[in-house]
Formats: C-alpha cells, structure tokens, sequence
C-alpha cells in the first residue's frame, strides 16, 4: 500500500504551475511506487493561509504556496517581497540556489515545516486604464495591489493609491471602475485576459515573487529514505519551471504586443526613481515586521553581494 | 440564576451590538478613505471581519438565552406527552453536554493556534484571542443550558427568529 | 452502516430536542471521524475557516441594513409612491404589490425580510379594497422571493463565497431574470384583477409621495449605483446600506432613535448567531467533501449516464426543485453548490449561469410546501390557514416555473449584463 500524501495547491490546474505539479507527481509515482501524491488545485482545500496552517497540522502533506502565504509561517520571509531586491533573475537564481535555504530554513522546522524547494511565481506587472510612464502618471491612480505590507509600503511611498485586495475580486472591480489599475503576477495578469480591460501594460518587475513547496514536518518524519529522495524530485524540476514562466511571461508580453496594445519597460533613469521609493518602503518595512528582520534583512543583502 | 442570566444577557448584547457598529464603522471609513482622501484604513477588512466574528458567536450565546436556535418539532410526538417537562430538562442536559464538548475541542485547537504563533494576514494580529470566541460562546451556551435544565420556568418560550 | 448509525443519531437527537445547530455539530463530528481523518480540532479548524472570509462580511450587513428599514419607514414610503403610480390601473394594487415587493427586493437581501416588510402594510391594503385573500396572499408570498433573485443577495453572496466566484458579477446576473420575473408576476395580476375598479391618477398624491420617498426610493440607486459605478465593493454597499438607512431614519424621517439601533443591532446578531454556525457547519462539510474528492467522482459518475446538457439540466431542475422543498435555501446553497458545480461545468454550463439557475430554483422552494420560509412567514405574519397559503400560491409557481426554464435555457437573460 502507498502512503496518500495531499499535494495543495491555489494554482488551477491548466496554468503552467499545475502542468508542473501533474508532471512532477508522474514523475515521482515512477520513482517509487511507496507514494501516491494526490494534487488538489485552485485552493480546493482551502485557501494558501489556510492550506499552509493545514500543513503545520499534518491535515494536508504537502502545499506550494506564495512567499506571502509563507510569510504567515516565517515572518521576515516577506522581506523577499521587497521591492526591487533582485536586480535580475540570475541574480535571484543564484541566491535561491546558494543562499536563501539556509536563512530561513530553521525558522520553518521551527514552525513544523520542511522546505522542499523554491517555486517561481514570477515578476509583478501592472495593468491600467490610462498609461504609466512617469512617476507623475501614478500618482493617486487606484492601483490594485496585493494584500502585503511590502506592497502597501511600497505603492504608498510611489504615491499611488494602492487598494488591497484578493485575486477573486480584481477583475470585477477594474470593470466598475474601484480600481482604475491592477498590480499582480505577469502571467496570471496576462492570462485572465487584463489587457482587454486595461489596455495599458506596464512592465515593471518591481518584485520577483518565489513561493515555497513545504512538506509537514510530522509527516516528513514518518517518511523513509527511498520517499524522501522520491519527493526531491520537486526540487530537480524547479529549474524547468522557471525557465517555463520566464518564456511565458516573454511569450504572453509578445502577444500583448502583437494585438497591437501598449507595452511599456520602465527605461532605466524613470526606474531609479521608482528604486528610490523601494529603499524607504523597505525601510518601513522591516520596522514593521520587527523581531529578527534586521538580521535576516543583512543576511539577504550579503546573499547579494555575494551574487552580483 | 435569574440574575446571573439577566447580567450575561446584557453584557454579550452590548459587546455584539457594539461589534456591529465596529464593523460598519470600519467598512465605510474605508470607502471614505479610498475615495476622499486616496488611502486606506490598513487591514480595515480583516479586522470588520474579526469583529463580525465576534458579534456572529456573541449572537449564538443571545440566541441560546432567546430559545430561538431553529429546532425541528415533529419528533416531540414520538414520545408521551405526560414526558414533555422531563424530556426537555433532559435535552437541556444533553445540549450542555454537546456544548462542553465542543468547547473542549475548541480548547484545544486554540492551544495549537498558541502554540504554533498562528498570525493574522497582513494586520499579524495573533489568532487565539480572536478565535476564543468561539470556545467562549460554546461554554455560554452551555451554562445557560445547564440552568435551563435546573430552573425550565427561566427558559423562554421558543421564538424563531424570522431568517 | 455508518451511514445507518448516523441517521440513528440525527433521529435519536431529533427526538431528545436539540436544535439544528447542535444536531450539525455532532452528525459533522461523526462524518469527521468516520470518514475523515478522525481528528477532531479539524472541525474547529473548518469552523474558523468558513468564518473567517471577508465575504460573509456582507451578510450580517444587509441582514441589519433590512432590519433597519423594516423598523423605520423606508418600506412604507417606497410603498406610497407604487401606490400613486399604479392606482389607476385596473388592479392597480395587485400591481403595487408585486412592483414594492421588486423594490424593497433591490435594497434587501433577503425573501423573508421582503416579504414582512412589503405585507405588513399591503396585505391589509389589499383586504380593505375587497381583493381575494387567495391572490393577495399568494401575490405577496411570490413576489416576496424576489429579495433573492433582483440583487442585492444574500443567497448569490453565499453561492459567490461557496464557488469562489465573483458577487458583483453574479448581482449583475440577477437582475434581468429578477426583472423578468417582475413582468410575468405583474402581467398575471393586471390580467387576474382586470374587473376590480381602478381609481383615478392624481399627480397631486405622486408629488406628494414622491416628496415624501425621494430618500427612501434613492436607497437602491445609491446601493446598486455604487456597486456598478465601482465606488464599493459588493461588501462594502452592505455596510453603505446599513449607514444609509441610519442616516435617513434618524435625520431625514426621524422615525428611530439611538434606543431602536440598539434592539436593532442585537436582534441582528441573534440571528446570525441562529445561521452563522450553519453556514459555518455546511461549509466545513463541503471541505471535507472535497478532500475526500466526492464532488469529481460524483461528476465523473454522471457524465458515466447523462450524455447531453439538455438532459442534465432538466434532471437538474427536478433535483433542485425536489431540494427546495425540503432544505433551506442556504444551506442546500452551501452544500450542494461546490457539488453540483465542476458536473455542470462537465456540461458547458457557465458557473454565474448557473449560480442563477440555482437560485431561481430555490427561490420556488421558499412557496413550496412542506418546508417553504414564505409560506411559514405569511402564516405567521398574516395568521392565516397554512393551506389556504398553499394553495394561494400555486398559479404563481406554474408562473415561475416557466421564468424558470427560460432562464434555463437562454443564458444570456443571466450572463447578457456581466459581459
Ligand atoms: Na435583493
Ligand atoms: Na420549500
């Protein structure tokens, strides 16, 4: 009989996220026949709060999540959230890889988690009814955003007038006009169609978000060795995931484009001035986290000295 | 009792009553914050909703002192009717019992929320004082059972509110 | 067996008193230990899950909203203006009964508060001009559902939270199968009272009532505008309408006081306090459900026999009718939504067409016996002969049973606003 692990996760089942968690439960059911992963998609069972908390508890085995459900289990993790820490994805590649684990790692087991690997989300974007081009145009615009101090910090400090809300309620609130803009991640924004409601698309990457795939430390307890290396597998296909959105969000831009709809990069003068807003955003931000956020914050800046 | 029914009576209404006005106040300073001065009440959403957590579990306990918990009444027949004043004492004791129960449980998932740091999203409020509430509300409801069963002319008349 | 030991217990607590709430609690304690993982803090867990969403946020604010404007004088004044715009009709009161209860229907939530609030004041109306108790009854026990359909929802909310679908799309979804539910309902009654005498229109009485409601007729312009202009969310008009309300009552028609609030606000919460753990309760079954994957075996069961969309909805159809007989419209909501939705979807049926369908269907189950909450509430409310209330309201639901397949079968009647 194999152990039923339950695989949670808010990704529905046709975006690339769910391709890779089809692909990567094939692939470990090949390895071993001692597992059968159950996925669960589009927050069946819960939404990334919740799903994490479940996981604590040993109720759910195994749940990908964002860094800001991560968050909730390791506080300073929103600090990677911070608005631009990573000056490129190789940048980003190098200190996930070599760097972050270790920081942080502790502080989940701590918690009841075992972190299994990195998940790419993907750079922010914004979406908006009239063009952004200038610090000037964002000015009080009514920006969705996604509901995080880091973001909040960091619209604010822009000027802009950042509405916190959740996936479910954007699009609905861009067409009656509670929101006159949409930040979020580039290929889910561009997937659900925000260009056809807000015509003007803003390449930005003022954040590269990363989630974490955590398996419940009770239960990795209870895993031998053969089910263990089974699960790193999650880990080997990570690389494959990001280069997969990477082309996505190059692939879905380029559509956007080719429908003959403005695509606007930041040129990089106008993003030093967004970069200048980021630094008191972040400021403001590990004040408000508090506890080891200094610490953890001088640990992440080493990580990128150490990969520039 | 009575007057211990009296005083637990007014001190959850006040509370719940008082959560309301919490909650509406809060969701429209935040329409106001938005359209008049281009900001936001921080974490405005979330803490309405713990607010109306709150009233909601309050409302359980008022609505165990009203009798007024929906309560299917054809069963009554399968038994004697000479029956009825003790069955009810005995149901009073049965529903106090399931209440204590549940607050046991909730006892103990509150102490896994202490014990796991549980946080609220963005405002990082700690989870346990809100979810206490609940365990709360169970035990209230309980108590006001357990004098029902003691003391049935306390117990009022059922009074369905209309949903 | 388990299942057998499980009705056993619901009987055996049926008959030793316990209320809903407690019987849930228990039957869910049990599911959880046979069925689920056996750990019993999870129903706790889902418990605090389904409470805490920023949706349900919206309930108990048009639940006191409702309150609030049933205690004052909103209904009333609405009322009026009907009045003056319909009695020249022949039937003209019939006419205003249907057209407050649509509007009353555009500022509550709810089927049972339209009702209460619209029939306090026109049953006895329609008594007093010599209308037949039989229609007057079933006209108010009908149009009363409308609270659910014509937006805003308490039930739509609920399907919104269930399916993780957006509210204001499905509000918008609502309104031309409320609106044509209005139609059918008002044609009916011109045509049943053709023969009882209209009287003459006054445009002095319109002024005058329009003077009198111009607050209260703003309420649903103010509600429904801003939730479709974007100045608030679907969430956010709840509590716009509980401040409104406020705000007219005290100030503009000074009918209530700081004391009313009080009763008013405490009365809420007594209620919520009576449907908070039943939502509570259904939702975290409905998780459950869902870790144990029944809703895709059920699915993949289905599509096994049913081979084409039109059999599926009329099957549907009877199912849900045969529902809302029984349950109540929330919870049959809450429980069967997440269910029955992914087979729809099996079948090409558009999720806010079919959180419309659902609710039309359980909105006939408010007036059908035996469990009807309309049916119930006029008894009491009117202190009438239940069965005379039954059989008032047949002709209205072979009425609404033909809204019923229309909305069925054209889905742009839902979906022709939300796109
Ligand atoms: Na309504
Ligand atoms: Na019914």
């Amino acid at each position: 009989e194999p152990r039923e692990m339950r695989y949670a996760t808010a990704a529905p089942e046709g975006t690339p996220w769910g391709k890779f968690l089809n692909s990567t439960v094939a692939e470990i059911h090949s390895r071993t026949d001692k597992l059968k992963i159950v996925p669960y998609f589009s927050s069946a069972l819960g939404d990334e709060q919740t799903a994490i908390r479940q996981t604590v508890r040993g109720r759910i085995d195994i749940s990908g999540q964002s860094g800001v459900a991560t968050s909730l289990i390791a506080p300073s993790f929103e600090l990677l959230n911070a608005a631009f820490l990573f000056e490129s994805p190789e940048q980003s590649d190098c200190m996930f890889d070599n760097h972050i684990g270790p920081i942080f790692a502790d502080q989940m087991a701590d918690s009841g988690l075992v972190l299994l690997s990195w998940v790419e989300v993907g750079h922010s974007y914004t979406s908006s009814k009239s063009p952004i081009r200038t610090l000037e145009d964002i000015q009080g615009m009514k920006l969705r955003i996604p509901p995080t101090n880091a973001s909040q910090f960091f619209y604010e400090e822009l000027g802009a007038n950042g509405v916190p809300m959740g996936v479910v309620d954007m699009v609905p609130a861009l067409k009656t006009g509670q929101v006159n803009g949409i930040t979020t991640s580039t290929v889910y924004g561009i997937a659900i169609g925000l260009p056809k409601l807000a015509p003007f698309t803003l390449v930005h990457h003022a954040t590269h978000d990363v989630g974490t795939v955590t398996v419940s430390k009770k239960v990795w307890d209870e895993l031998d060795d053969e089910q263990k290396s089974a699960l790193g597998v999650i880990d080997e296909q990570v690389q494959a995931l990001r280069a997969g959105i990477r082309g996505a969000e190059a692939h879905l831009l380029g559509q956007v484009e080719a429908a003959g709809a403005p695509v606007y990069r930041l040129p990089a003068a106008e993003k030093a001035r967004w970069k200048e807003a980021s630094v008191r955003a972040t400021e403001r931000l590990i004040e408000e986290i508090g506890g080891d956020a200094p610490e953890i914050w001088e640990k992440i800046t080493k990580a990128k000295t150490a990969c520039s | 009792m009575a007057a211990l029914l009296k005083w637990l009576l007014r001190l959850e209404s006040l509370a719940a009553a008082l959560a309301y006005v919490i909650v509406a106040g809060l969701l429209l300073g935040e329409i106001v914050a938005r359209e008049v001065f281009a900001s936001t009440i921080w974490g405005s959403q979330k803490m309405a909703v713990f607010a109306a957590i709150y009233a909601g579990f309050l409302g359980l306990c008022l609505a165990t002192a009203a009798n007024s918990h929906l309560r299917p009444q054809f069963a009554d027949k399968w038994w004697p009717e000479r029956w009825s004043p003790a069955l009810g004492r005995i149901g009073d004791l049965i529903s106090a019992a399931i209440f204590i129960g549940l607050g046991w449980i909730g006892i103990e998932f509150v102490s896994q929320t202490i014990q796991y740091g549980d946080e609220a999203a963005v405002i990082r409020w700690k989870l346990w004082w809100i979810q206490s509430v609940i365990v709360y509300a169970f035990f209230s409801s309980a108590l006001r059972h357990l004098i029902f069963a003691a003391r049935p002319d306390l117990k009022p008349a059922p009074d369905l509110a209309e949903v | 067996m388990e299942v057998l030991i499980l009705v056993g217990i619901v009987l055996l607590l049926l008959s030793l008193r316990q209320s809903v709430i407690l019987i849930l609690f228990v039957a869910a304690s049990y599911v959880h230990f046979v069925w689920g993982d056996g750990e019993l803090t999870y129903l706790i867990e889902d418990l605090w899950t389904s409470v805490n969403r920023e949706v349900l946020l919206a309930i108990p604010m048009f639940v006191l909203a409702g309150n609030i404007m049933t205690r004052g004088s909103i209904a009333e004044r609405l009322i009026a203006i009907m009045r003056a715009l319909t009695q020249w009709l022949p039937g003209g009161l019939a006419v205003c009964t249907i057209l407050s209860c649509a509007v009353f229907a555009a500022l509550s939530g709810s089927s049972p508060v339209t009702l209460l609030a619209v029939g306090s004041i026109m049953y006895p109306a329609l008594i007093a001009q010599g209308y037949p108790k039989k229609f007057s009854l079933g006209a108010l026990a009908s149009a009363g559902t409308l609270g659910i359909v014509i937006p805003p929802s308490i039930p739509l909310i609920l399907y919104g939270i269930v399916t993780e679908k957006s509210i204001v799309d499905l509000f918008l979804a609502g309104i031309v199968p409320g609106l044509l539910l209005t139609v059918v309902l008002t044609a009916y009654s011109l045509f049943h009272n053709r023969r009882i005498e209209s009287q003459p229109f006054e445009a002095g009485q319109l002024a005058q009532a329009l003077k009198n409601g111009v607050f209260a007729l703003m309420t649903p312009v103010i509600l429904l505008g801003g939730i479709y202009s974007g100045f608030f969310s679907a969430t956010e008009a709840a509590a716009v309408a509980v401040g409104y309300a406020v705000l007219v009552e005290v100030f503009v028609h000074r009918e209530l006081r700081a004391r009313d609030f009080y009763g008013i606000a405490v009365e809420t919460s007594r209620l919520l306090g009576t449907l908070l753990p039943i939502v509570a309760i259904a939702l975290s079954i409905n998780l459950l459900l869902t870790a144990e994957r029944i809703p895709q075996e059920l699915a993949v069961w289905m599509t096994g026999f049913v081979d084409s969309q039109f059999t599926f909805l009329v099957l549907l159809n009877i199912f849900l009718l045969i529902v809302g007989c029984l349950v109540d419209i929330g919870a049959a909501i809450l429980i069967l939504a997440p269910i029955l939705l992914p087979i729809a979807q099996a079948y090409g049926v558009d999720p806010i067409h079919f959180g419309i369908i659902m609710v039309v269907n359980l909105e006939i189950g408010y007036i059908t016996p035996p469990i009807g909450l309309n049916l119930i509430v006029a008894m009491t409310a009117f202190k009438e002969d239940f069965l005379l209330i039954c059989r008032s309201v047949l002709p209205f639901i072979g009425l609404m049973l033909f809204v019923l397949i229309l909305v069925t079968w054209i889905p742009g009647l839902s979906l022709w606003l939300v796109r």
